[in-house]
């Protein structure tokens, strides 16, 4: 068993060790009618505050502040625990006063984007890896332009060999756009293969007017949409691993802020 | 090297004797001793070598005496060196303000210190203060005018094995591999010289540390000795040839084949330098089994089965190639039932077993043989199946190397595998061949190959060496991001790559900063580097 695996056994362990204790104290508590969400609201903080902590750990890379990735699991963990003590600290779905529903709506888009960067996390690593094409994304931009330049290249060529203007016409009509930048991006993240389909489609609608040299030229095209293709997808997935972040954060950073005014109003108008 | 000082050597026997006419054209011995030898003058106590370094030269006294230490050897601090300090928390947190927004921002003060002290030819030499106290509390022995030493760390790449000091003022030529291995190469008398001094003190030190012949007594190890024979293979700079094989796509070559399943085991193969693997046949072609390196023994199980069972019709199981350079002893097999067998424990490694796994199950074994990541004691494997690649990894080697990672999470992939090109520590580092200032070094405190950026003068030597690609030249800038010129005016480079974070708290900081725990650093030597990781 990997250190990690059995790091995120215990983080469980404590997290649900946690949550009853937390149960049974606001049992007990408001058995004494004292008020439990006092104990909740604060456990919810320092839950958030950990949660956010995450981020800082990862930029404070030079220090020895743990493996990131028991961090990983650690925010995982505790994210779940943090959406539990959210519903026993509210005791509903939707509160009540205005700003509790803005404060409850930006916690449900930062977990809601947690969930899917958890849920991408473990899928898109695998769907990249069977991609078959190992590229830094930023460098996807450049790969596609160089693509473009070598389609080009065979164009003009195949112009000046064949002294046809067949494939020059379908290059300016229907290739150049698909070369021009990333195309298909929904239907990549989604595993769609619309790129694949766009490719047959109109290869097979071209071929038919060209001769044997023509098409020589026309798979030479073909093999490199095919591994455009395969950059589109990588842009796609990679992208939205990067992507998601932009908005889990700030949703994060947006709870947190939110949840210091709301600590500030209870003290000053309940307590 | 000046012309008047190779007329000089010419007066000495030991080249007065040479016969120049047997060296080529294009290779003429003076040309050997102006391009590849160079006179130092050391003062008595000065260190001439230091045991553990790293070297490529051998040397010649001229005229002077030296001192061996052989027992026990001078401490770590005496001999001048100093670990790498590591940063402690606070000093490590404050590269988040102090580094610099631009990349590859250093102090000119630095260099202006270093060119100070090269342009007057001075080198910093370490010294030994005491030397009575040195005499009494060691065991030395003194080397004077045309002894030879230092061929072993040259032609092998192996570590020093023993510290020299100059014992009086001494003048000693100091010749680099190249030059070493053409003198040897054209003139028999320099090769029987080195050859014979090589072959004592190699295989001393070899037998001496293999623990079937602990047993032996001095007079038994030196009989082994004596029937010993010691072989290379491969090319001593296998890493220019092998970048060759990968630009023209044919990576998974092997190299030059040693011993042949189906051949009569005359002695066990003793691997003392380089990498060999070990292949059995299948089909039409041969599949990996596994490789040895430094220290391991191949060929034992067949010949201990032969001498037990008195059966002399056993033959080899499996085959054995060179991968790159290698330096094996091969011990007779007389020998061995004579003092060895009697008193050993049969052997329990059964090669040929390893030919019962699935062959699936040995391609990375195959990948990694293939393009030589065995050498790689500290690689950067990545598993891919676990990467997101969102560049944490590169962001916290930026973080902790000035703002500019030090390697590129790129690389060979193979199934859901990745080596990325971050220095893998090599345990053959064929970077270190010919850095002219010796600023590519192994660090004393763990053994991590690191770049001295005060003494690195950007040649570029090491990088175009790396089989790999994993060292990179950059041009340095001031605070302001000026960059940093020569006397004339060109800019100065350096060259970087990883250093496993030596000086940084906590180990490598791209292996902390995997959130994912996709990326570790291995040891490809170790029992299964796609399970282990670095410890």
């Amino acid at each position: 068993m990997r250190s990690v695996h059995r790091a995120t056994v215990l983080f469980w362990l404590v997290a649900v060790a946690a949550f009853v204790f937390l149960i049974w104290n606001s049992w007990q508590t408001w058995l004494a009618n004292g008020e439990p969400a006092i104990v909740t609201g604060y456990t919810l903080a320092g839950l958030m505050v950990f949660l956010f902590i995450f981020n800082w750990r990862k930029k404070l890379s030079m220090v020895p502040l743990g493996r990131s990735a028991y961090w990983t699991m650690a925010h995982a963990v505790f994210g779940t625990l943090t959406i539990a003590v959210f519903f026993v600290h509210t005791g509903s779905f939707w509160p009540n006063g205005v700003y509790e529903q803005v404060l409850a709506v930006f916690f449900y888009l930062a977990s809601l984007s947690g969930i899917l960067g958890y849920w991408m996390q473990r899928v898109i690593p695998r769907r990249l890896t069977e991609n078959g094409l190992e590229v830094i994304w930023e460098r996807i931009p450049y790969e596609v332009a160089e693509i473009r330049n070598r389609a080009e290249a065979i164009v003009v060529e195949s112009a000046e060999k064949t002294a046809s203007d067949t494939l020059p016409r379908f290059y300016a009509e229907t290739l150049s756009w698909y070369f021009r930048r990333p195309r298909y991006l929904v239907s990549h993240f989604f595993g769609f293969q619309s790129g694949r389909a766009f490719i047959r489609r109109e290869t097979a609608a071209i071929s038919r007017y060209l001769d044997e040299t023509e098409r020589g030229y026309l798979g030479e095209l073909e093999e490199l949409a095919h591994i455009k293709n395969r950059l589109d997808f990588a842009w796609a997935v990679n992208g939205a691993a990067k992507i998601w972040l932009l908005f889990h954060v700030p949703m994060a950073a947006g709870v947190l802020v939110l949840m210091v005014w709301h600590i500030i109003l209870v003290h000053v108008y309940l307590l | 090297m000046t012309e008047a000082v190779v007329d000089e050597l010419m007066t000495f026997p030991i080249f007065r004797d040479i016969d120049e006419d047997r060296f080529p054209g294009n290779t003429p011995l003076r040309g050997i001793l102006l391009n590849d030898t160079r006179v130092t003058t050391y003062q008595p106590g000065e260190i001439v070598v230091r045991e553990g370094d790293y070297g490529n030269s051998a040397f010649l006294i001229l005229d002077g005496h030296l001192r061996v230490v052989l027992n026990p050897n001078l401490p770590q601090n005496m001999l001048g060196r100093l670990s790498v300090k590591k940063k402690g928390f606070f000093e490590a947190l404050g590269q988040l303000w102090t580094n610099n927004w631009r990349p590859e921002v250093r102090d000119p003060e630095r260099y202006q210190n270093t060119q100070a002290a090269s342009s007057s030819g001075a080198m910093a030499g370490v010294y030994l203060q005491d030397i009575p106290a040195i005499l009494d509390e060691h065991q030395t022995a003194q080397l004077g005018p045309e002894m030879i030493f230092g061929e072993l760390a040259a032609l092998g790449r192996v570590p020093r094995t023993a510290s020299i000091f100059a014992e009086t003022e001494a003048r000693v030529l100091e010749i680099r591999w190249q030059g070493l291995r053409e003198l040897r190469r054209f003139d028999t008398t320099w090769k029987e010289k080195i050859d014979l001094a090589y072959r004592r003190n190699a295989l001393h030190n070899a037998l001496k540390e293999a623990p079937m012949f602990r047993h032996l007594t001095g007079e038994q190890l030196k009989a082994v000795e004596d029937a010993t024979l010691f072989e290379t293979h491969g090319a001593f700079d296998w890493h220019t040839s092998y970048k060759r094989m990968l630009a023209q796509g044919r990576e998974m070559e092997h190299g030059t084949p040693i011993a042949r399943e189906g051949d009569y085991p005359d002695g066990i193969l003793m691997v003392r330098a380089g990498f060999a693997r070990v292949s059995a046949r299948i089909g039409n072609g041969e599949r990996t089994l596994t490789y040895l390196g430094a220290g391991d023994v191949y060929g034992l199980e067949e010949l201990y089965r032969a001498w037990k069972d008195k059966d002399d019709s056993i033959v080899l199981e499996t085959s054995l190639t060179a991968l790159g350079y290698l330096d094996i002893l091969r011990i007779p097999r007389q020998v061995l039932e004579e003092f060895v067998f009697k008193e050993m424990e049969p052997p329990q490694t059964k090669l040929r077993h390893l030919a019962g796994n699935e062959i699936s199950a040995d391609a990375l074994k195959e990948w990694a043989v293939g393009r030589r990541f065995i050498n790689g004691t500290r690689a950067m494997l990545i598993d891919l199946n676990r990467c997101t690649r969102c560049d944490d990894c590169v962001r916290a080697c930026a973080a902790t190397h000035g703002g500019n990672p030090r390697f590129i999470r790129h690389g060979a992939t193979f199934d859901h595998w990745m080596v990325a090109n971050a220095c893998m520590h090599c345990a053959d580092p064929v970077c270190m061949i010919g850095c002219p200032t010796g600023a590519i070094h192994r660090s004393i405190s763990d053994g991590s190959v690191v770049v001295n950026d005060d003494t690195c003068i950007g040649c570029g030597t090491c990088a175009a060496s790396c089989p790999y690609d994993n060292i990179r030249l950059v041009q340095v800038a001031n605070q302001r991001g000026e960059p940093l010129v020569d006397g004339e005016h060109k800019p100065i480079m350096k060259a970087t790559k990883c250093d496993f974070c030596s000086s940084n708290p906590g180990g490598p900081a791209c292996q902390r900063a995997c959130p994912h725990d996709a990326l570790r650093r291995v040891d490809f030597r170790g029992p299964d580097p796609f399970r282990g990781g670095y410890q």
